[in-house]
Formats: structure tokens, sequence, C-alpha cells
């Protein structure tokens, strides 16, 4: 309304045009109104309602983008906020385990703690401080443990080294919290260095369940070392090649740092070296 | 007597200051209305997003036995069943009373079956809640008729995002396309929607959110029994609550 007010007051009074002889009057007889004054006014006014209207435009732009532009959050599933992140979070650095309490370590400088597995199946030897491990059929996999290590009743990071005496695509690694009870569960944690993939196998009596798979460009191929760690605290686990967190396995109700533990090989294509086992307590943060 | 230059004046300045005190008012009111609307959309902005409230879905079987049948509930309490992954990149967890299953390679199926769960004649009946963590346009859903020898299986599937169904046959490499995608009203992300499916001997009935959504024969149906659902890419996660199977005789 303003704004169309101004607009008469522009189009009948102009001072420089419509009303010039007024104006010359008027300085003829140097009256006290002064034109520029009042030119003055309806500029200002007029600057005033151009500023008006670039600002109303400008802050209807911003909301109308705030409002209707921006990409809306989509809702929450709030059962998914209590799940496992789907990038695993390390629970602890396997570097600093050394310095860590320590639960069990061998260095296979002797077979002290007794290393062995089912004699028609797979062949073991401690010499030259590792441990060698094959097995004997060609197309089938060979556990093999330690007649005097600890059973694990404990949260605990668990590392080894591990590397093959010439390239393979068959998988190798490590099993845990194996029960010697009637079901005979036991997981493992297994890579094929070649494929550069990982595997967490359920296995009992009656065959495996895969539970987790992926690849992963820590795994290094032959003739490299892989260390593989295992992170293992009630019903989390964490799975760790050359000392960098893979993949992580949550199970309500499972209980993953509990029995027995040992090395797992697939097929007799090459032999298993393993050294520096490495057993630490790992709480809580 | 009045100038008529000096009227001119009078007028012009009156006009001058009213369309000045509009100009103030109209100022005053766009400053109020910054401060109004400005308050309100930097409470949108920082507040949480909204989450919707779940509704609890009754626990109640779809599709009830004619006899007797034993109806078996797996609440995922524990992974007693023991589910576990059917192809190699994934990852399947059993956690806070759900299956959680998930594809980790883009565009490739993930399926979850269970080694002790599976109904044991040729009639029978499977029914399981299915949501997934964050939105999604790619299909998931249930599978059955399934056997892994074989390479073979039945896919109910859904895709929320754009509220359609379809069920297909694969058979060692080979798709067919029972049903084609056909739109239904499903529940949208973050709600579960419940797929249930009634087999007997071929005839299939496929049940979204307990109504029927479509029926099917399948004169060359698959024998084998084995169940699981499924995921079709990477990117979200399904979660998979209270499932029921019964077999009737």
């Amino acid at each position: 309304m303003g704004f169309f007010i101004y607009a008469i007051l522009i189009s009948n009074w102009r001072p420089g045009v419509s009303s010039s002889k007024a104006i010359c009057k008027r300085q003829s007889m140097n009256t006290e109104t002064n034109p520029k004054t009042n030119y003055l006014a309806g500029f200002i006014i007029g600057v005033g309602y151009i500023l008006f209207f670039c600002l109303a435009l400008t802050l209807c732009s911003t909301f109308y983008y705030l409002s209707e532009l921006q990409p809306q959050s989509s809702p929450i599933n709030t059962f998914a906020t209590s799940l496992p992140p789907t990038t695993p979070t390390p629970h602890i650095v396997p570097a600093e385990q050394k310095n860590a309490d320590e639960i069990f370590k061998d260095d296979f400088s002797d077979d002290s703690h007794a290393w062995a597995g089912s004699d028609d199946v797979s062949r073991e030897n401690v010499t030259l401080g590792k441990l060698l491990f094959e097995s004997l059929n060609k197309d089938s996999y060979a556990f093999t443990g330690c007649g005097y290590c600890p059973q694990l009743q404990s949260p605990f990071y668990l590392q080894a080294d591990f590397s093959t005496g010439k390239a393979t695509d068959r998988g190798f690694g490590i099993y845990f919290n194996y029960e010697d009870n009637q079901s005979g569960d036991f997981f493992l944690f297994r890579i094929n260095p070649e494929a550069r993939k990982y595997y967490l196998f359920q296995g009992d009596k009656d065959g495996w369940s895969l539970l987790a798979a992926g690849e992963s460009s820590e795994i290094k191929s032959f003739p490299n070392v892989n260390t593989l760690g295992l992170y293992a605290n009630r019903d989390v686990l964490e799975m760790y090649v050359n000392g960098k967190i893979i993949d992580s396995y949550k199970q309500s109700g499972h209980v993953f740092h509990k029995g027995d533990f040992g090395f797992y090989i697939d097929g007799s294509d090459a032999q298993l070296v393993i050294d520096n086992l490495l057993i630490t307590k790992a709480g809580e943060k | 007597m009045n100038d008529p230059a000096t009227s001119t004046n009078q007028k012009s300045n009156m006009i001058t200051l009213i369309a000045g005190g509009c100009l103030t008012v109209l100022f005053t009111s766009l400053c109020m209305l910054v401060l109004i609307v400005g308050r309100n959309q930097i409470a949108v902005l920082n507040g949480p997003t909204p989450t919707p409230t779940l509704t609890p879905v009754p626990r109640i079987l779809v599709h009830s036995p004619s006899d007797q049948s034993k109806v078996i509930h797996e609440d995922f309490s524990s992974n007693k069943n023991l589910w576990a992954l059917y192809y190699d990149p994934g990852k399947l967890e059993v956690v806070n009373g759900k299956m959680i299953l998930q594809s980790n390679v883009a565009n490739n199926y993930e399926i979850g079956t269970s080694r002790t769960l599976a109904p044991n004649g040729g009639r029978y009946y499977i029914q399981a809640d299915l949501s997934t963590d964050t939105e999604t346009s790619d299909p998931y859903g249930l599978l059955f008729g399934s056997s892994r020898s074989l390479g073979t299986y039945y896919m109910f599937e859904i895709q929320p995002q754009r509220g359609t169904y379809r069920l297909s046959k694969y058979n060692a490499g080979h798709w067919k396309e029972l049903i084609p995608a056909t739109s239904v009203e499903l529940n949208p992300h973050p709600f579960s929607n419940t797929l249930s499916v009634y087999f007997d001997h071929g005839k299939m009935e496929l049940y979204i959110n307990g109504s029927l959504a479509s029926t099917y024969t399948d004169k060359d149906f698959f024998q084998s029994r084995d169940l699981g659902m499924f995921v079709s890419n990477t990117g979200y996660r399904l979660l998979v609550d209270d499932l029921f199977l019964y077999s009737e005789k």
C-alpha cells in the first residue's frame, strides 16, 4: 500500500518536472521550503521500498530453500540404533598387546606345549622356532591344538603369525571357543591369502555355518606373513589382520571367550608356518 | 491565501510521510516475521530427526493351521537354529532378538538360512516380520522351497519404497518370474512388514501384513523345503523378527 502511495507521489509530484513552476517561484520568492529536501525524502523512501522488497525476496527464497529444497532426513529405525556399527570399531590396539597382561605365549623354541592333531589327518613339527603344520589329505582340512595350553576363560586377544611354504588358495586360520562336549561347537577365523578373503565359521559335529565373510586388502598374499588377531569378549568378536581390524561379529547370548583354541589348515597344498603365538587379557575399555 | 505551490508541497509532504510510515510498518512486520519463522526453522534444523513411534505389531499367525500342527516360533533370542549365510560375501548376526543379514558386495544377493528350521511336509506355512536399518530402494524378502544342494528356491520380495511385491523362482542359475512386480500397500521404513507364505504342493498364497496379496500355482513345484531371508544389495541390513512356521499333515 505504501509503495502505491509512493508511486502516486512519484507520478504526481516530481520536483524537477511537474512542479517546476512552483519550484521556480519558490526559488524566486526565496521561500523556506527546499525542494531538494523533498526530493531527498522521496528518494530515501524509494530506496527503502526497493531494499524492503529485496530483503523480503531474499528471506522468502532462503525460507523456501531451507524448508522445501533441503534433503529430508529419513526416519530412523529405533532398533537399528542398538545394532553394532557397520564399520567395526576396534576395542584394542594389537601393537600394544605385547605390554598387556599375558595369558599364554609360545615362541615355538621347543615343543613343550605338545602341539598335536590327529595322526592320520595332520602332521605337526616344532622346529627352528616355528610350528610347521600340514594336512595329510589333499581334500581334507586339519586342526592342531596344544596339549599344555590353558583353556581360555576370560576375555582375550589372541594373535599369531602365519605364512605358507608356497602359494595356496586354500585357507588357514585359528579355531577358538571350542567346547569339548557333545555338540563339539567351535568358531573358526580363516583367511585365503591369494583371494584376500576372510571367513568366520561356526562348526559343530553336524556341519559348518558361515557367519561372516568378505575381502580385505590387509590380507597379504604369498610369500608375506599375515598376523591374524582375534578379540573375544562375551558376545563380541573382532577379527584383525596385520594389526588392523577387518570385521566384527556379535551374537547375543553367546560367550566367545571361553574354550580351547588351535590352528586350522584346509588341504595339503601347502605347509603352514606358525610363529609368535600370544594371548593377552582383554577387558572392556 | 494559500499559495498553490505551498499546497502542492504540503500534499506531497503528507504523501511522503504516509509512504514512509507504511515502509516503517512493512519493515517492522518483516522483522517480526523473520524472528518468528527463523526461530521455528532453527528448532527444526537443530532438533533430533523425527522418529515415528513404532506401533507394536500383534505377534499372531496370519494363517492358522487347519489341524493340530505344532507352530514353531523363532524369536531370535539366540542362534540356536544355526542361521548361516548361503553365499560367502556377507554377514549374518543374531543380535538383541533379531536376525541381521547384510550383503558385503554391491548388487549381490545374500541369503540367510537355518540349518535346523524347515517344514517337514508338502503343505506348510512361513511368516516373518521384515524391516531394514536404513531406508532402501532395493528388494528383500522371504525365501522358501529352497535346496542348497540343488540351488533352487522361491523368492517372495518386497520393495517398500516403491510399494511393490514380486514372486520369482530360481532353478540352478535360471530365473523365472512367477508374479511380476505388483503394487501393494506396504508399511514404509522404519516399520516392519509381515510376509507370509502358505504353500500347498505348489499352490501358493502370499500374504502381506495379514492380507492375501496373491495366489499362484506352480505345477512344476520344488519339493525342497528349506527357508530363509534375502537381501539384494549392500548399504542396508535386513532385520528379521518373529518367524512362525508350521507344517500340516
